[in-house]
């Protein structure tokens, strides 16, 4: 969620259209606002109302520099669990370009 | 023609996603509320009055239960037991347990590290939610049994637990913790002061055991078997 906030603000249904597109990603588009409501009670993201040309205004979320700090943390540790189960499986060494994403490698 | 949130299928999810929600406070209910019409504004405007298309939009939102519920859940990065490697940032599952044998007696865990659904990454294992294990809590040394004419405030008496090393082992929850609960409160009132030999007072517990206070270990020892082999051995 926080990467999908690296670029630029966006709303509640803009992430779950984008995160719906991913196979796997997200089961029940519902539980999003609870999250965000999390991340936002959490610090990580800010709020702001924006008007919208389709109707009513818009909740925009946007990463806040804890937020941002969060994701970076986030990345290293993913990585480094990548590259142990890469280690693992016998992955290493093919080159990430060429690998298939990591949850058909982990099957 | 486009469908509305008055629509019979949008419109009851909205009424059982209120219901769900009746226990969160005011203020984000009605943000949560408004937040789910919102997005069914927006993922409805491209559906005409087709009902299996409303349904599926209103589907894909997960349950009214589920949504409330993931309100509730607190986000654990890394849980053990379960492994991150289908690479999912975002996912949501249920708890299906509770996390010991004895989820709101047991003092000896801590509340579970894995309550509701998680924002976590996704199990790789099929299946229901697993609690995550229990964790011991800091070991805390038993108290000595106090003096029976000792003014113990009532809230502290449950720190009193019978000494045994077994139920001040730090660990994993094997065993419930014994908790004596302090001397009957008729007795810690009154104490019945049997013999007063040299060094040493007696008191009944119940109809059956018998505390011996030994003035130089400042410790009860139970009268008889084992009590009376432990002061043996302590005077040794």
């Amino acid at each position: 969620m926080l990467a999908l906030l690296r670029g630029e603000p966006r709303y509640g249904f803009d992430l779950v259209r984008e995160l719906s597109a991913a196979d796997g990603l997200l089961t029940s588009e519902g539980t999003i606002y609870p999250l965000l409501s999390r991340l936002r009670k959490d610090g990580l993201v800010t709020t702001s109302w924006q008007a919208s040309d389709a109707g009513p205004p818009r909740r925009y979320y946007a990463l806040t520099p804890d937020g941002r700090s969060a994701l970076e943390r986030f990345v290293t540790d993913w990585r480094r669990f990548r590259d142990g189960v890469d280690l693992v499986l016998g992955l290493t060494g093919q080159g990430s370009a060429g690998c298939p994403p990591t949850d058909e490698r982990s099957r | 023609m486009p469908v509305g949130l008055d629509h019979p299928v949008v419109a009851t999810f909205l009424a059982r996603l209120e219901a769900a929600a009746a226990g969160l406070p005011p203020g984000r209910r009605a943000e949560l509320v408004a937040e789910l019409r919102e997005h069914l504004g927006e993922a409805l405007a491209g559906v005409d009055g087709d009902e299996a298309a409303v349904r599926q939009v209103v589907e894909r939102l997960g349950s009214p239960d589920d949504i409330v519920a993931a309100e509730e859940a607190v986000p654990v990065p890394v849980v053990p037991g379960w492994s991150p490697a289908a690479a999912v940032p975002v996912r949501w599952s249920r708890r299906s347990g509770p996390c010991c044998r004895w989820p709101s007696s047991c003092s000896r865990c801590r509340p579970c590290s894995w309550p509701a659904p998680q924002a976590v990454l996704r199990a790789s294992r099929p299946g229901p939610c697993r609690p995550s294990p229990c964790r011991p809590i800091p070991h805390r040394p038993c108290r000595p049994i106090p003096p029976p004419d000792a003014h113990v405030p009532r809230s502290e008496r449950h720190e009193f637990r019978r000494c045994s090393p077994r139920t001040s082992r730090p660990g994993p929850c094997r065993a419930r913790p014994r908790r004596c609960g302090g001397l009957p409160r008729a007795q810690a009132a009154a104490p019945q002061r049997l013999t007063a030999q040299a060094g040493r007072s007696e008191v009944t517990i119940g109809s059956k055991t018998r505390l011996l206070w030994c003035e130089r270990h400042q410790s009860w020892f139970s009268s008889g078997g084992a009590g009376d082999r432990q002061h043996s051995r302590r005077r040794s």
